[in-house]
């Protein structure tokens, strides 16, 4: 008898725990399924075919503007990882997404052709170069602003020639704003898939029309073989001057530092390593420009401010230019008018004895 | 997009279909450099012609120039009519001087590695 009460009891011990645990697992639970139902509620108009655990007002503005005719929702894609036409595990994709927006976002980079250098000898162009860089005072972006520092944030990194030949071509000849508009482009229910990667990029930049006056034209050439690029986050020309000293130096306009002033500038190593770098062009706010080019940005004095003083000075002389052509055209009116006036008092002076 | 072979899809990067390019196959066999006495390149970078010097550039070895080759490259500036060329000095005396727009860097090579192995034939029996 008290085997069945225990046994009995050891039962019920075992049935109120599992009631328990259920009980807790739906009270856990009961939140998420309540927001699921109004979600569901609220969504299902816009896309009863395509659940998405986002809520309504991220998820519907792709559907609604999506143009007539157009290719309907890819519903396999997930939001975090939009269908790409390039594979996009590998990393020549992700480098063309890299350049794409260093190309998009640094207004100056200037290009080295580096030639065989050993990594200790990358180490210590890149110690020279910020040493050099670590002498520029900070440069102040707007009057008034705080100066900011940017010798933290210039690189000098080697790029992969072939992959930044493609970004530059996405960068200038791929407009996401076309590509969203046009019937043809892919969409998720996040709206449709513009990304560099996209298929709409790839097939605008293939079609693309590449005119010998873009950019990508002429920086096209300088496309071949190893480059590194230097990689200032602002255009300032004082920490071009002082870069371009370290690695392209020019006697007289960018000299190099001195043995006393710098010993380790004529370390054998930092010298041989320099030998094999070689600028050959720069790309500053969407332009290219040559060697001569970039000696010029280098040597604007005083940056912005001095520019701005510069185009001070040049309208101030057109004024002056301006006042003086004004009132020369009234001085010759004035002459005019005044030798007429002479002109016509001497004849009526002569007419006057005849009739008198 | 280049459509993807299936054989770039073997899991063993060894078997992959790698694409021919004539560095590519350069690369293979290094050109001798060792009877080189001074080379030097001038080029315009903004201009097509300028491949093949800038190319043979990065075909010398990083310790080139500590082993007895003079390396002189100049910049011509963008706007300048004249082709790109190179000179290469030898050992022996001999010069030799190329019109890069009318030469590759396949040929370039090849006519240098040319006399660079008549030199080490030389080199080799007197030894």
């Amino acid at each position: 008898m008290s085997r069945f009460w225990s046994k009995l009891s050891r039962q019920s011990a075992q049935i109120y725990t599992s009631i328990r645990m259920t009980r807790i697992l739906s009270r856990a639970a009961r939140p998420c399924l309540q927001r699921l139902s109004v979600e569901a509620t609220h969504v299902r108009g816009a896309f009863a075919h395509n659940f998405s655990t986002s809520d309504a007002q991220h998820a519907s503005p792709g559907l609604r503007a999506v143009p007539e005719g157009v290719q309907p929702p890819i519903d396999f894609a997930p939001v975090t990882k939009p269908p790409s036409a390039r594979p996009i595990d590998t990393r020549k994709s992700q480098m063309i997404r890299t350049y794409t927006s260093l190309l998009r976002t640094t207004p100056l980079i200037l290009f080295f052709q580096h030639s065989n250098l050993t990594a200790v000898e990358w180490a210590a162009v890149r110690r020279e170069l910020k040493k050099a860089l670590d002498g520029v005072a900070p440069m102040t972006a707007a009057p008034g602003a705080e100066p900011l520092d940017l010798s933290p944030r210039v690189q000098l990194q080697v790029l992969r020639t072939n992959m930044l030949n493609v970004a530059l071509k996405l960068v200038e000849f791929y407009n996401p704003e076309v590509a969203a508009s046009s019937t043809s482009t892919k969409r998720t229910s996040k709206g449709p898939i513009v990304h560099d990667l996209s298929e709409a990029a790839y097939e605008q930049v293939k079609n693309a029309e590449i005119s010998p006056e873009s950019a990508y034209a002429q920086i096209e050439p300088l496309m071949v073989g190893p480059l590194a690029g230097l990689i200032i986050p602002a255009v300032s020309p004082a920490h071009v001057a002082a870069a371009l000293s370290v690695l392209a130096p020019v006697p007289g306009k960018f000299p190099a530092p001195t043995r006393k002033k710098n010993p380790g500038y004529y370390d054998p190593i930092f010298q041989n390593g320099l030998a094999k770098l070689m600028l050959i062009g720069g790309r500053i706010e969407g332009k290219v420009f040559d060697q001569a080019g970039v000696h010029w940005v280098g040597g604007i004095e005083g940056g912005i401010d001095g520019l701005r003083a510069q185009l001070v000075a040049i309208l101030q002389g057109a004024g002056l230019g301006i006042t003086s052509t004004l009132e020369g055209g009234s001085r010759s009116l004035w002459l005019a008018l005044e030798g007429r006036k002479e002109q016509l008092e001497g004849e009526s002076k002569g007419e006057a004895p005849t009739s008198s | 997009m280049r459509k993807v072979e299936s054989s770039d899809k073997s899991p063993n990067p060894a078997l992959r279909l790698r694409r021919f390019t004539p560095a590519a196959a350069l690369r293979i066999g290094k050109m001798i450099t060792k009877f080189m006495t001074e080379v030097t390149a001038k080029f315009n970078p903004f201009s097509t012609c300028a491949k093949p010097a800038r190319l043979f550039l990065t075909f010398l070895p990083p310790d080139v120039r500590m082993n007895g080759t003079a390396v002189h490259t100049s910049l011509l500036p963008r706007n300048s009519p004249e082709s790109s060329s190179l000179k290469v000095k030898f050992k022996d005396g001999k010069e030799m001087d190329f019109n890069c727009s009318k030469i590759n860097i396949k040929g370039l090579v090849e006519e240098v590695d040319r006399h660079s192995r008549q030199l080490q034939k030389a080199a080799d029996l007197s030894e």
